[in-house]
């Protein structure tokens, strides 16, 4: 029987006395698990009181995590459990992000803050949404499409030249998609800027389209609205462009298969468009209809005749691409998908280069290269009528 | 005057994906793809029927094969890093694993290109780092007897390429940075460091006698080279796309290439002319290998991006 210790860590702030700026949260509508997540804070909150009120010693077990005894920690979980509750009872969302600068001193690092989140989501039996906390999105969107929020309010994603902030999926009642053809899932913010200044998504000869970057691996917000988009129309057709890099392929895995969050786009949700070896080997442009404008024909990449800078793998590409095989490869797997994930893979060690997306638009035209592909891959699916 | 080669046969669907790699003994063709079973072919038969399936042999596929001169001894390294050893049984003729070379598994690219020594006593591979490995496969345990430096440690340009000389005198090497360098075993020292690609060198091959060097990549010439002087002695123009492999026929008189556009081209070297161009296909050859002279015909065959395995031999015009 330990000796009753002192109290050398008391807590700074009363329960509900916490400060917030206005402004930083939006207001969401009550669901199903809020009470259940309430009573379990309240209850474990509850406990550290009475450990308080009987002197006993302070602690809460975290998932994965042997016993706390540092004091900073211990306020940096009561200070989650805190504001998480309080933005429960008050029908509002944090960002992660907000957790952190409005704490520094306490957490140190973002990702001290993001990781203890994530283990007291655990601890609770709850995803990290449940706690009302989510990561600040940075997606974008720019295309055909409107959203309606749970408080009425509409974001017209045509509007803005350089698209809006994905808003967070519980904070959307309603997505109109029927002027909708296609999604592309761009990897980078540069060309999805570049997409939306030309105002790609609506002339586009593959009709009107919805242009979304996450800028550089997805994000749980970005996945979480592409999920509602496939949700509302299971055959919207949904592709993704990267660079032809190991980074590019591990980036779509990620949005197809999930990452280590599992936040999966699923099996058939959504589709590669690019880059893949065969749109550096071969020469291009031939069957399109614009492609007259091109004052050059297309040149491969293995090409002697290529003029262009070719950039080749890193230790870290190999290192990676070695991984990302691994990662795909399951034995069993008929996946095609995943089959031709492991193939360009491959192809890319043999050739030893890499390709940014920029490099087709450098060859010729983005929109040209983006019309064809985007209408073939429409052509081998269901088509809206 | 030019060379006449009939495409005699070719073995459709020979691997599940792409196939990177091609060795040949006098008897057979190892193939090797992007999946992880290797296949042996039967040269002795006009069909080339496939003689044996090695299941299993490289997890995440398989990038380079190479035989021994002799044909009883084969390497091949997988794109999980691992290199393994095949020792071919002469009474039952088949191939069966002989044990692994110790590589470093965290250095993805530390086993890249592989070359045995004529009787296969030696197996060099390339690394991530530009340094060439050479094991002793006869010794327990497959010691590392050399590790030859192409610059400050850690940081020499890729390895893409590498043979051994048939006398055993030299190791080459081609790097991604355009450079090859010529090692002399005997002294474990850099004799040559040749230059006169600048792109990366995706193919070198000493000639039956080791007394020249062929050289290749992405600059779409292959350069030869003398090995008494290491100099520069020709240039054999006409490629269009990178070339990806190199092999001399028995004789030393021609050499055989095969680039991305999916042409091979054969060579005479005393003319510094191309006397035959093939393409069975417009998709990357990753391999092309001469078959050991055993008729009155040459022949040769290549694979690559197609999947198929193409045969062609030498049109007797006399």
């Amino acid at each position: 029987m330990p000796q009753p210790t002192s109290l050398n860590h008391p807590i700074n702030q009363p329960l509900d006395t916490v400060a917030r700026s206005p402004g930083f949260t939006t207001p969401i509508p009550t669901t199903h698990t809020t009470a259940d997540v309430i009573t379990k804070i309240e209850t474990l909150l509850g406990r550290v009181l009475d450990d308080i009120a009987n002197k006993n010693e302070l602690c809460i077990d975290v998932v994965a995590e042997s016993r706390s005894s540092s004091a900073i920690k211990f306020a940096q979980i009561i200070l989650i459990l805190q504001l998480s509750h309080d933005a429960h009872v008050a029908n509002e969302i944090l960002t992660k992000r907000h957790i952190y600068y409005q704490h520094q001193e306490l957490f140190g690092t973002q990702r001290r803050a993001d990781d203890l989140v994530d283990r007291l989501a655990l601890t609770l039996g709850s995803s990290r949404d449940d706690l009302h906390i989510v990561a600040a999105s940075k997606g974008l969107v720019a295309g055909a499409l409107k959203v309606t929020l749970q408080d009425e309010s509409i974001v017209d994603a045509s509007v803005p030249e350089t698209g809006v902030i994905i808003p967070p999926a519980r904070t959307i009642q309603r997505l109109d998609t029927s002027t909708l053809r296609w999604v592309l899932v761009v990897e980078k913010d540069a060309v999805f800027r570049s997409l939306c200044s030309s105002r790609y998504w609506q002339t586009s000869l593959c009709g009107n389209g919805l242009l979304v970057t996450a800028k550089g691996y997805p994000d749980d917000l970005t996945c979480a609205f592409l999920r509602l988009l496939l949700d509302k129309d299971q055959r919207l057709p949904m592709m993704v462009l990267v660079d032809f890099d190991p980074d590019g392929v591990n980036i779509f895995r990620c949005y197809k298969y999930g990452s280590s969050r599992q936040n999966s786009l699923g099996a058939t949700g959504v589709h590669w468009l690019g880059i893949k070896s065969r749109h550096i080997l071969n020469l291009r442009g031939a069957a399109s209809p614009r492609s007259q404008q091109n004052a050059m024909p297309s040149t491969a990449i293995t090409s002697t005749n290529c003029a262009d800078p070719v950039a080749y793998l890193t230790f870290r590409d190999r290192r990676l691409a070695k991984g990302t095989l691994g990662r795909l490869d399951t034995p069993g797997d008929d996946d095609p998908q995943a089959f031709e994930l492991r193939k360009e893979l491959q192809v890319m060690l043999m050739l030893g280069t890499k390709a940014e997306i920029e490099w087709l638009d450098e060859a010729g035209n983005l929109a040209t290269w983006l019309d064809t592909e985007i209408a073939q891959f429409l052509h081998g699916n269901v088509v809206h009528p | 005057m030019s060379k006449q080669y009939l495409t005699t046969h070719t073995v459709d669907n020979a691997h599940t994906t792409d196939i990177f790699a091609l060795a040949t003994t006098s008897k057979a063709i190892l193939s090797a793809s992007g999946s992880s079973t290797l296949h042996i072919y039967d040269t002795t038969d006009p069909t080339f029927p496939l003689k044996q399936s090695i299941s299993n042999a490289h997890k995440l596929g398989c990038h380079h094969i190479c035989a021994s001169r002799n044909g009883r001894v084969a390497a091949s390294a997988g794109f999980g890093g691992e290199v393994k050893l095949w020792s071919y049984n002469q009474d039952s003729g088949e191939w069966s694993q002989d044990g692994e070379v110790s590589t470093s598994a965290t250095k993805p690219g530390e086993a890249w290109a592989l070359a045995l020594s004529e009787d296969g006593s030696y197996l060099a591979a390339t690394t991530n780092d530009g340094r060439i490995n050479v094991w002793d496969t006869t010794k327990e345990g497959k010691p590392k007897i050399q590790d030859y430096e192409t610059g400050t440690p850690g940081s020499g340009s890729f390895g893409m390429s590498v043979d051994l000389s048939m006398d055993g005198k030299f190791t080459a090497s081609g790097h991604q940075n355009g450079a090859i360098y010529i090692f002399n075993n005997d002294t474990g020292r850099i004799a040559f460091s040749l230059s006169g690609l600048a792109k990366p060198v995706r193919a070198v091959a000493f000639s039956p006698g080791s007394t020249r060097l062929a050289a290749a990549g992405d600059a779409g010439i292959i350069a030869i080279y003398d090995m008494k002087h290491g100099e520069h002695v020709s240039n054999l123009t006409g490629h269009a796309s990178w070339i990806t492999t190199l092999d001399w026929s028995d004789s030393g008189e021609y050499l055989l290439s095969g680039a991305m556009d999916g042409k091979a081209k054969v060579w005479s070297v005393e003319r510094s002319t191309c006397v035959a161009t093939h393409s069975e296909t417009d998709k990357a050859l990753w391999a092309a290998r001469w078959l050991p002279k055993t008729g009155r015909s040459e022949m040769f065959c290549t694979a690559g991006a197609n999947r198929s395995i193409s045969f062609y031999r030498e049109a007797t015009g006399n």
